[in-house]
């Protein structure tokens, strides 16, 4: 069935592919995405979307040594004609740099953080859609964090 | 002829409109608030940005101290945990071990700890010949002058102990400053109340020099702290225009919030 409907959704547009940037939003201060439809009809739309933020390029040892986020969210997207309504959820795998006082040395950790979201997408023409966000990101597990971004996005492809 | 008009009409307004005629290269000494200032990723009095401030190549940085119920000095600004971890009460209430490895919570994905004098020192043998102000904290409600003397008496050891030679105690009462000059006659003494106060203090008990806020700076006041040989430190140089008056006016110490700015204007 869903073979079906992927075919369908394929058969019927060519927004399958599509890359985005985002100002705030997952990566923090921004991030570039790209998003792929996995199946959808008129009416619903599921896509996969990840990308790569960078929080910082210098460490604190005055050293190029960034730190990264790299959300991976899938999309339930559903709405008429412009106006489009989606929710998202997933995780967003964090790589940061700082100093391990017990090791006396630069440690580098590794975190997973879950992310919920919810947003309001307007489709500007054929190829792009700008998308406002709020999300609800659980920090390494343990603190929730309200958050924001704004992005757009530019299809491509068949 | 109007050419001419047009020209010195320009001029005097490119005059009119410049700043301060200001030397970076003075004698004025770059430290910075808690490491990168309140602004930065990295939170105030942790670690990274503390290291980050020395190694951007600032002369020296100001920490925050507290010490714990059982004597340990940690470098952290509010009375409240909370306020920027995810624990609640206050330093002076816990053990040591209970907020080790304590984590600030205020930044998306971040993951610094809250630090212990001892640590920081320890991983930064090279920058020890640096400008360190200590901005002792009074939080406790103790009234018998204990918790006080104690921190004191870590502060210095701590000092002696890393060879720190380069130290100043910022206080806001004499006691403190008192306290630390018969510890360790080599450490500074500033004091950090409104001029007049400061200034009486200094006279009266013998301390090093007055941290003020820049935009309270005068000449008159420059004039007087120099006539008894008394530094000036100066806090809340957040913008361009107030670090420029700090150079203008030759303060000994900027504590300045824009310390890669000034490192640039200094090159």
């Amino acid at each position: 069935m869903i073979s079906t409907l992927f075919l369908k959704a394929q058969s019927r547009t060519n927004l399958s592919n599509s890359v985005s940037i985002e100002v705030l939003g997952l990566g923090r201060y921004g991030s570039v995405g790209y998003q792929r439809l996995i199946v959808g009809d008129s009416s619903m739309q599921y896509y996969f979307r990840t990308g790569i933020g960078v929080m910082r390029f210098i460490n604190f040892e005055n050293k190029f040594n960034p730190d990264i986020a790299i959300p991976t969210m899938f999309e339930a997207v559903f709405g008429e004609k412009k106006h489009h309504y989606e929710i998202s959820g997933g995780q967003v795998y964090t790589s940061y740099s700082r100093c391990s006082t017990e090791l006396g040395a630069e440690k580098r950790d590794n975190e997973f953080n879950l992310a919920i979201g919810a947003a309001y997408r307007y489709g500007a023409g054929e190829n792009w859609v700008y998308r406002i966000a709020v999300y609800d990101i659980l920090d390494d597990f343990e603190v929730l964090r309200p958050w924001g971004g704004l992005s757009a996005r530019h299809r491509f492809g068949k | 002829m109007m050419k001419g008009i047009f020209s010195l009409v320009i001029v005097l307004i490119v005059f009119s409109c410049s700043r301060y005629d200001v030397n970076y290269d003075s004698q004025t000494k770059v430290i910075r608030h808690g490491g990168m200032g309140i602004t930065h990723e990295f939170p105030l009095n942790s670690f990274e940005s503390l290291a980050l401030c020395l190694n951007k190549g600032a002369d020296g940085v100001e920490i925050d101290v507290q010490m714990t119920k059982d004597s340990i000095l940690v470098a952290y600004h509010d009375e409240e945990l909370s306020e920027l971890t995810t624990a609640s009460g206050s330093i002076h209430n816990h053990n040591w071990n209970e907020i080790e490895n304590l984590k600030y919570s205020k930044r998306l994905y971040s993951e610094y700890e809250v630090i212990k004098l001892n640590d920081l020192f320890t991983n930064l043998p090279e920058f020890k010949d640096k400008k360190y102000f200590f901005d002792v904290k009074t939080f406790s409600p103790d009234t018998t002058g204990a918790h006080l003397q104690a921190l004191i008496s870590q502060l210095v050891s701590t000092i002696k102990n890393f060879g720190l030679t380069n130290t100043t105690v910022e206080v806001r009462k004499e006691e403190i400053g008192l306290l630390v000059k018969q510890l360790d006659p080599s450490t500074e003494v500033f004091v950090y109340r409104n001029w007049d106060k400061a200034l009486s203090m200094n006279i009266e008990y013998g301390f090093d020099g007055i941290t003020t806020d820049v935009d309270l700076l005068t000449q008159d006041r420059i004039d007087s702290a120099r006539m008894v040989d008394l530094k000036i430190a100066v806090v809340n140089t957040h913008s361009i225009e107030r670090n420029d008056l700090a150079y203008v006016f030759g303060v000994d110490y900027n504590q300045t919030d824009m310390v890669s700015y000034v490192l640039r204007k200094k090159e």
